[in-house]
């Protein structure tokens, strides 16, 4: 049951009506249900076995470390904690492609399967929901939180439907003083969040999933392809992923908004960073605060004495951890490697670079923003070939083709089909003119008298019930 | 004086201002250049400025120059 599906839609207007309905008291019990129901709905049990075993092990590990009076002991807490959640984690995510990697070794000496390998597993929010979990811990043991008390609530913040799957990543200071006061929300929130909502699932089923017919051509075979259609196809893909997984973002912030609460921003315009640091500021946001808070900084501050070169480690540390947490790939990783020697690497020059930039008197120079922000897109769009590729072998077949020649284009944009080509294009024409217009009015569409607004959302409607997309396809960051 | 008067000298120094001026409630959003590359720098040189040595976990809990103030006060 996914965001885009019909089923989702009546599962939401239910749960919506049960919320308004009840007795405020009521309201987690009726959001917890909804939220194991939603999961159930994955067709993965097992995962509702990992959603209780690490709501159990974080919310006793973080009362123990509440009653503990030796900070010795809170970290042996901490540490008990952390394993729990991440041993789930290795155990469904890391362990099927370990072992069929290994059980091919172990066959030649005993002769027959030796380990039951599954051909995959589901592990749908496993990742985002584990990660919550240890950064509830973290902020329990620096005593930035206290523990949590009513196991429902605490439940619940991990397991909140709306940002259960794919994140964001909240932090126990910012959902759990709001899933322990669930007032009935105003009729902004309401208009605001189902806007929001809809506007997502344009986004989703009318652009991002048609760029996929611009990736997963070439991707899938590239030895069919060459040179610009490489280019193409990466830059569709950097467009792609990011329309997919900031769309997933409007839908879930949108769908809690109906309850009145307020989830986290994930996104802020990533691709006009001006650096690959910058990026991260901007890109998947909670994740990368939760990678800053709980893996660069503890590093950095271990390797501080080490100065320059202790960053520069702190940094490729948490980056290769960072592709190793999208998944088990050796792509993914090389993916993570690359982020990390690239920022490791400006952490050397970028001293210099301010200098001479103050120098010039040209720090807020608009052409040096051109610029840094193009070089940044084109340093980004390089390290998601890997992260696009099926393995490294075709990565690196797609980038030292690069400059190959531009054969085939046109193929390229027959096989995407005329039809959705002129979709996308006026999909990728009303982003853009949404943008332009949040950019000059921040209260967006409250600008214009009411039936303007009533005609324009019903054309945001016919849009997607016309124009989406004819097969539904997966959120691509509900893959990790 | 007090701690956070003593700390001032220390931010201009680490973040080049000689106009700087710092408050208790404030935090690497208030500062132009503070991140957590110059974050450590700020520590390390916090930590030789004052003789004290921070552990890991009080590093990780300051939330604003107040915190940091309110440690090297009960180191000093």
């Amino acid at each position: 049951m996914f965001f885009q599906t019909p089923l989702f839609i009546v599962f939401l207007a239910v749960t919506v009506c049960l919320f308004h309905i009840s007795a405020i008291r009521f309201r987690a019990i009726i959001l917890l249900v909804a939220s194991i129901i939603f999961y159930t709905t994955m067709s993965a049990p097992y995962l509702l076995l990992a959603l209780a075993w690490v709501a159990l092990a974080s919310y006793s590990f973080g009362l123990l470390m509440g009653r503990s009076e030796s900070d010795r002991q809170k970290l042996w807490y901490l540490w008990l904690g952390i394993a729990c959640n991440l041993g789930v984690l290795l155990l469904l995510k890391y362990l099927p492609p370990i072992a069929r990697h290994i059980d091919p070794h172990i066959n030649k000496f005993i002769g027959s399967n030796f380990l039951p390998v599954p051909e995959s597993l589901i592990t749908i929010g496993l990742a985002y929901f584990t990660v919550q979990a240890v950064s509830y811990l973290v902020d329990v043991y620096l005593e930035l939180y206290a523990p949590e008390r009513n196991f429902c609530h605490f439940t619940l913040y991990l397991c909140f439907f709306p940002k259960l799957l794919q994140g964001p990543i909240e932090r126990a200071e910012n959902l759990l003083p709001q899933l322990k006061s669930l007032n009935n929300p105003a009729y902004d929130d309401l208009r605001a969040g189902a806007i929001r909502f809809t506007w997502g699932l344009f986004v989703k089923v009318i652009i991002a999933d048609r760029l996929g017919l611009y990736v997963d051509q070439v991707y899938g075979n590239v030895h069919n392809f060459d040179g610009f259609v490489f280019m193409l196809a990466t830059y569709a893909y950097a467009f792609q992923i990011y329309f997919d997984f900031a769309s997933y973002t409007d839908m879930a912030l949108g769908v809690a908004r109906a309850f009145g609460i307020r989830l986290s921003e994930n996104f802020n315009r990533p691709y006009l960073a001006t650096s690959v640091a910058d990026f991260w500021r901007r890109w998947h946001i909670t994740f990368s605060s939760c990678l800053l808070d709980y893996l660069f900084k503890p590093a950095q501050i271990s390797l501080r004495k080490f100065k320059t070169l202790g960053v520069c480690a702190a940094i490729l540390f948490t980056f290769i951890l960072s592709g190793v947490w999208h998944g088990a790939k050796p792509t993914f990783i090389i993916w993570g490697l690359l982020h990390g020697l690239i920022m490791a690497v400006s952490v050397i020059y970028k001293p210099y670079e301010n200098k001479l930039l103050k120098h010039f008197k040209i720090q807020k120079n608009k052409y040096v923003y051109y610029v840094q922000v193009l070089i940044t897109f084109h340093l980004i769009c390089f390290t998601w070939v890997f992260f696009r590729s099926s393995n490294i072998s075709d990565a690196c077949y797609v980038i030292f083709h690069f400059t190959s020649g531009a054969s085939n284009v046109r193929g390229y944009f027959t096989n995407a089909g005329p039809y959705d080509g002129i979709i996308l294009m006026v999909g990728i024409i009303c982003l853009l003119t949404v943008n332009l217009f949040k950019k000059f009015k921040a209260d967006r569409f409250t600008f214009f008298p009411s039936y303007v607004r009533l005609f324009l959302y019903t054309l945001l409607l016919l849009a997607i019930l016309v124009f989406h997309f004819p097969s539904n396809q997966p959120f691509l960051y509900m893959g990790f | 004086m007090s701690v956070i008067d003593q700390l001032a000298p220390v931010f201009r120094i680490v973040f080049d201002d000689d106009t700087l001026q710092i408050a208790a409630d404030n935090t690497a959003n208030d500062i132009e250049g503070w991140d957590s590359l110059s974050h450590m720098n700020l520590i390390l040189a916090v930590e030789s400025n004052f003789n004290i040595s921070f552990t890991r976990k009080e590093i990780l809990s300051f939330r604003n120059i107040g915190d940091l103030a309110k440690c090297i006060e009960g180191k000093l």
